[in-house]
């Protein structure tokens, strides 16, 4: 663009049509020319005059690059980049000042900043001159400053310090933009906006440059000139994600400034980069290419962060926890990432007002919907076609966003000449409305539904349904501008049926359902410049229903096995605050204390003491009646942690959390399966409780271009819920007597180097890792692997993802992942002995062996529709191959006893080049 | 959880299996029990072995052991070693009956001393019936159904509640060598002895343990109960086929003992499948309770049934493994003897010894006492 534009200015005499203030045309041939000598000819030729101060002034470049142009136009663009402005008379007199201009004659003259709901704007507080994006300024991008006054004159003393402050907004569609960074480059200052988008300086008057930026967005840069206290409110613009690079990490500088550690930031745009399986993106595949996340293998739910195992982590969604993540078995996320606009990963360092979780938070926000226009958008791949459509409501006051995602996988199945497979099913949907109002400046509510469905009904008789449903009701409230309440409603609900009718006369069906319903009330404070308090309180109660064990037919014999439903009440209170102490160290730290009643209707069993919980030690039987206390447990959460920069672009950083978590997931299975009961700590089943020692080294180099981090971690996790050997959760009513609780231990590094913008941008990382699990039981002499420490099934000490992008053209795109790890561990076979003939096999001791290293290569090729500005609607289509070397890469060592030998296979899942096409269309441009 | 297994089983269709040599590792020799008493008259056997390298498995004798044999009404019997490592009672000694309980000792040559606890006969229950639908499959292996027979089995209703079974099968097929001897070249042997070589049976055990419960049915009746499934691609169902149930009566301890020997057995140890272990059963070291011994003595009562099937009217898949050489000039660089056959081409060919012989692949030509030949015989000779 750059290199064409200044082709047509050096070689093309360019007609120039200037309308001067009276509306007569000027027409002028003109090249690339200097102000003086630009001013001189307009005088000359034109009843026009220029006031300005020959000495102070510069004499700056103009290009004009367009055919015609209003003066006032080309001068405001002009000059507006430096710092200057103009005024004019309207009789041919052009005042153009260094520092401010007339302020009497602006409101007419230069594009007022757009208005947006949120905007709490005293229009006598606020000038701010908004460029609008035209061809010629972004040609020069690196020169746009604005000139900016905040506040009045005289109306302060210098060197008292005032308030700047104001909200960061969406220019596209005026949504509040939060963890926006803004810098006061002269005092190095730094300020992070909210929630809402609400950011404040602290300032002495003056003269600064502000830079402004925020993850997928176009920088802005302000000069500023600072009077009074004042109100600025900024848009930025987004980046088009084609022609931009993938944006990884927070805002620029973010690893540096921010307290946060173990954190990974990562939006829409940059899911959409990584090369898929089958067509369909996929947050969990991304946070896979991320240090520190392990699964146990491919096409398996659940993912293991830091050595924990996957129920120490829980996915939010616009503050919904959602119980089972999984579809298709595991292969897919039942997030559309078509509707997700970032989603942040706290792998330690876990923000206060989430407890209950050891080991990572994944927190998603959805996107909200467009508030100016109605848009839509879809997209179709091999497995599954999805919609989106958003737009306004009230006249902009609120906004809708309705997506859904529907798989017609069944073809898919059909094609596989494999009868099995061809006389199975599988499908799944999922779905979201997020709507929002704004009731007036003070009050907004946000409403937010989603749903997730995955039916199956496979060959050799087993056919399951399982469902998230949940909604969240969001009222935030301003009490001023540094006092925010937020009060969440949420309920969540995860649901199983799984009927098995395999063999007739023992066909049955079981059921499970969860129900989280909680009450959130956070208090956000920000009492001066360097505080940010946080203060809450939350109520979950939790309701576990675990249906009946029952025959499916009348053929089947099946016994009814009745079970019991759970209940609980955790309430948790929590304050929490960062201290930005000088501008180099901030410290930052929380406390939570949680009370947990596990309540009644139940039946407890009491075991002899000191004697394994097994029902031949049952010595009684205490039945509870409803919301009885059954057993109490009060814990403190902590968290604290500590930045100091050495300089600009160099920091240290130190962490330790503690928290406990008082729900997991029954399953002894080596990788979760997709349907999974759930099961609430209660008398004999202690919480779990994590603690995580972090401590790294954050370095950025070339103007923050590059990132650089080493991240050390120490975790132990006590309590940790294992399982018998051969334990069975479908049909044991008494779970405890297939639990052992034990330890688990983990620790690692994590380097990582990234390169965040350019044609060729990226990250690669290097972990070693180690997590490890010790049960022995000492009081009841209850072990696993006798009492001896064993590798976690999802331990791989060695890991080094490589994700990268290389934009060649503005529509052609590359983007290639790399993934090498050890391989897992696995439980080998030592020796056979017979057993009426039959050989068995006795095994290693847990997990003492390993199977052979994994390593991928993906590949995906972006192609964008034309980019022409004015269009209806924008395509895109996106070519993968997962695995492109086609390595197999085991799962699993199977063994198979063949003509009397114990014979070793090698399994891989998905073993070969997986290609896929998926196309996308949208309304408006790609960028819209 | 077994199901998802399979599901993933499935899924390799975008994935591999691929062969690998499995090594030793830290092998350390353990001692193994094997052995049962039934409700059926004695003699009964136990065998004591070494665990195997796992390349290279065989039954390695425990030798020079004394076993006690022990019941709850103060009898007991010393075993006697018939072979090495197999320790059998004497055909006068203990009988099993059915509610009496019974242990064994054992005490090896360096002075170890090993234990099982008293377990009760349970009460037998009758086989209903056994028999077989022709049905198809899917394995992984093959791309498309594979036909065969699955075998069923109904129990009568039993009179207690809560019963246990371990069902082993022994089958026995009746088949014939794969090409007929119609000349035999340099040999001492003759065309008559070969005639003796043409139709085998072959009897072995059931390679799979089937386990199950009433525990928690409302009617103590086991129905339709799949067992075993013989395909089309083994040269079993080429004739007749034979199949023997034999339904033991145990206990809870010892169900949960052979269910884990089956789940070790179906589970194949794939995604979604639990932690492998290993699997205890009710031998311990009096001394040393961390020993790990492996292996069952199971006390049980027994009761059987055979069922027979002839080939069904379906495609086989079943290859044989026999080359012909058609080259009749090349006879004479063949290694002698050379046995002939009439080829499909209606010329003589050379086969090896193995194809005109069925011994060789491991049936007798002695048709077994049970044996009940069909009434319609298939003529059609396997190809």
């Amino acid at each position: 663009m750059k290199i064409k534009i200044l082709l047509v200015c050096l070689f093309l005499f360019v007609t120039v049509d200037f309308l001067s203030g009276q509306g007569k045309n000027i027409y002028i041939k003109q090249q690339r020319t200097d102000w003086y000598s630009f001013s001189k000819k307009i005088e000359n030729e034109y009843k026009i005059h220029f006031y300005f101060d020959t000495d102070s002034f510069p004499n700056i470049q103009i290009v004009i690059s367009e055919d015609s142009i209003l003066l006032d136009q080309l001068l405001k663009d002009s000059f507006s980049i430096y710092g200057l402005s103009i005024s004019n008379d309207n009789n041919g007199n052009y005042f153009l000042f260094k520092e401010f201009a007339l302020q009497a004659n602006l409101d007419n003259f230069f594009n007022q900043y757009q208005k947006n709901s949120i905007g709490l704007k005293n229009e006598s507080d606020i000038i701010n001159y908004s460029t609008n994006g035209n061809d010629y300024l972004k040609t020069y991008q690196e020169y746009i400053s604005e000139n900016v006054i905040v506040g009045k004159n005289g109306s302060s003393h210098k060197n008292e310090k005032v308030v700047i402050s104001g909200h960061v907004l969406n220019q596209d569609d005026g949504e509040p933009i939060s963890q926006a960074y803004l810098k006061i480059l002269e005092k190095n200052k730094f300020e992070t906006t909210n929630i809402s988008g609400y950011y404040e300086i602290l300032i002495e008057p003056g003269e600064y440059t502000l830079l402004v930026n925020s993850l997928g967005k176009f920088e802005k840069n302000y000069r500023l000139t600072v009077l009074s206290n004042g109100q600025l409110n900024i848009s930025l613009k987004t980046k088009p994600f084609l022609i931009d690079e993938a944006v990884v990490s927070a805002s620029r500088n973010h690893n540096i400034k921010s307290t946060n550690m173990g954190f990974e930031k990562m939006s829409a745009v940059a899911i959409k980069k990584i090369p898929v399986v089958l067509g369909e993106q996929d947050i969990i595949k991304v946070a896979l290419l991320l240090p520190g996340v392990q699964t146990v293998g491919e096409a398996s739910a659940g993912f293991n962060v830091r050595g924990s195992p996957a129920d120490q982590n829980m996915f939010y969604i616009n503050g919904l926890p959602v119980y089972n993540s999984s579809h298709l078995f595991g292969l897919f996320t039942t997030f559309n990432s078509d509707a997700i606009n970032e989603f942040r990963m706290y792998k330690s360092n876990i923000p206060i007002e989430y407890g209950g979780f050891l080991s990572s938070i994944f927190d998603i926000d959805s996107k909200e919907g467009n508030k100016e226009n109605f848009s839509a958008r879809g997209g179709i791949g091999p497995v599954s076609a999805k919609l989106l459509v958003e737009g306004p409501i009230a006249k902009g006051k609120g906004t809708y966003i309705i997506s859904g995602r529907s798989t017609y996988s069944e073809w898919l199945l059909n094609q596989i000449n494999n009868p099995d497979i061809q006389n199975s099913s599988a499908s799944f949907y999922d779905g979201l409305i997020n709507l929002t109002y704004s009731i007036n400046e003070k009050n907004n509510i946000k409403l937010f539904l989603y749903g997730s469905s995955d039916n199956s009904d496979l060959a050799f008789g087993l056919r399951n349904q399982y469902d998230n449903l949940g909604a969240t009701l969001n009222w935030t409230h301003f009490f001023s501008k540094s006092f925010i309440s937020e009060l969440d409603i949420i309920k969540s609900q995860y649901a199983y049926t799984e009927e098995n009718y395999e063999i007739d006369y023992l066909a049955n069906k079981h059921s499970f359902e969860l129900n989280h319903n909680e009450a959130k009330l956070n208090f956000k404070y920000f009492p001066s410049h360097n505080h940010s308090v946080l203060l809450g309180l939350n109520v979950v109660y939790y309701e576990l229903n675990y249906g009946d064990f029952v025959p499916l037919s009348s053929e089947s014999l099946i016994k009814t096995l009745e079970f019991e439903p759970e209940k609980a009440i955790n309430s948790s209170i929590y304050i929490g605050d960062q201290w930005d102490i000088t501008n180099r160290f901030t410290l930052e730290g929380g406390v939570r204390y949680s009370m947990y009643y596990y309540l009644g209707p139940k039946t407890v069993y009491e075991y002899l003491p000191n004697k394994p919980v097994e029902i031949a030690n049952i010595t009684d039987t205490i039945i509870f009646s409803n919301n009885e206390s059954i057993s109490n447990y009060n814990n403190f959460d902590f968290k604290l942690s500590g930045k100091y920069e050495l300089s600009e672009s160099f920091s240290l950083k130190a962490s330790y959390n503690r928290l406990h978590q008082y729900i997991y997931m029954l399953s002894n299975s080596i990788s979760v399966t997709p349907t999974n009961k759930w099961k609430l700590s209660d008398s004999h089943l202690k919480p779990m409780r994590g603690e995580q020692y972090t401590f790294g080294i954050y370095k950025n180099f070339g103007k923050d271009q590059i990132e650089a981090s080493a991240e050390v971690y120490y975790k132990t996790v006590g309590n940790l819920v294992e399982y018998k050997d051969g334990a069975d959760f479908i049909t044991n009513q008494i779970p405890e007597t297939n639990i052992i609780q034990g330890d688990l231990k983990a620790y690692g590094v994590e380097l990582l180097l990234k390169k965040k913008s350019g044609q060729l941008n990226g990250w690669i990382n290097y972990t070693y890792s180690r997590a490890l699990v010790q049960v022995n039981n000492l009081v009841t002499g209850e072990t696993n692997n006798l009492g001896l420490e064993y590798p976690a099934n999802y331990d791989r000490p060695h890991a080094l993802n490589l994700a990268l992008n290389y934009k060649i053209t503005k529509r052609l795109s590359f983007s290639a992942n790399v993934v090498y790890s050890t391989g897992r561990p696995i439980t080998y076979p030592t020796s056979i002995y017979y057993q009426n003939d039959i050989q068995i096999t006795e095994f290693s001791m847990r997990n003492e062996y390993r199977i052979s290293d994994y390593f991928r290569t993906d590949l995906s090729i972006n192609i964008e529709g034309n980019l022409k500005k004015k269009k209806l609607a924008h395509g895109s289509w996106s070519i993968s191959f997962y695995n492109l070397t086609g390595r197999r890469n085991p799962y699993t060592i199977q063994f198979r006893n063949e003509d009397g030998q114990i014979q070793g296979y090698e399994i891989s899942i998905l073993g070969t080049v997986i290609p896929s096409i998926s196309y996308n269309l949208k309304f408006g441009n790609y960028n819209d | 959880m077994i199901k998802y297994l399979k599901l993933l089983m499935l899924l390799i269709i975008f994935g591999c299996k691929d062969e690998i040599v499995l090594n030793n590792k830290n092998y350390e020799p353990r001692m193994v029990v094997d052995g049962s008493i039934t409700n059926e008259p004695g003699p009964y056997i136990i065998k004591l072995s070494q665990t195997s390298p796992i390349n290279q498995s065989k039954e390695i004798p425990f030798t020079e052991c004394k076993i006690t044999l022990f019941d709850n009404t103060g009898a007991s019997e010393i075993l006697t070693e018939i072979e090495p490592g197999t320790y059998c009672t004497s055909e006068s000694g203990i009988q099993g009956v059915v509610g009496n309980s019974y242990k064994i000792t054992i005490s090896t040559g360096d002075g170890k001393e090993y234990i099982t606890d008293f377990q009760e006969m349970k009460e037998p229950v009758e086989i209903d019936s056994i028999y077989a639908e022709l049905t198809s499959i899917t394995l992984a292996e093959y791309p498309f159904n594979l036909p065969g027979y699955q075998f069923y089995t109904d129990s009568k209703i039993a009179s207690g509640s809560e019963n246990y079974y371990l069902w082993r099968m022994i089958e026995t097929y009746e088949y014939t060598a794969e090409h007929e001897l119609v000349g035999i070249l340099n040999s001492t042997s003759t065309l008559a002895d070969y005639q003796k070589l043409k139709r085998c049976w072959k009897t072995q055990m059931v390679n799979y343990v089937y386990t199950g419960t009433t525990a928690n049915l409302t009617i103590p009746k086991i129905i339709h109960q799949p067992l075993h499934f013989v395909g089309t691609d083994t040269r079993k169902l080429h004739i007749r086929y034979s199949l023997l149930l034999q339904q033991y009566s145990i206990d809870s301890k010892a169900y949960n003992f052979w269910k884990n020997i089956e789940k070790q057995f179906t589970t194949e140890n794939i995604l979604f499948s639990t932690q492998p272990f290993n699997i205890i059963g009710n031998i311990k070291n009096v001394d040393n309770n961390n020993e790990l011994v492996f292996g069952y003595f199971t006390v049980a009562s027994v009761t059987q049934k055979r069922v027979f099937v002839d080939r069904p009217g379906v495609g086989f898949y079943f290859e044989s493994n026999c080359s012909v050489n058609y080259n009749i000039d090349a006879l004479s660089r063949l290694p002698w003897p050379i046995y002939l056959i009439n080829a499909s081409n209606g010329m003589q060919a050379a086969v090896d010894e193995r194809c005109v012989n069925c011994t060789s692949k491991g049936g007798v030509t002695t048709k077994p006492d049970f044996w009940v030949d069909c009434e319609l015989i298939n003529n059609e000779e396997p190809q």
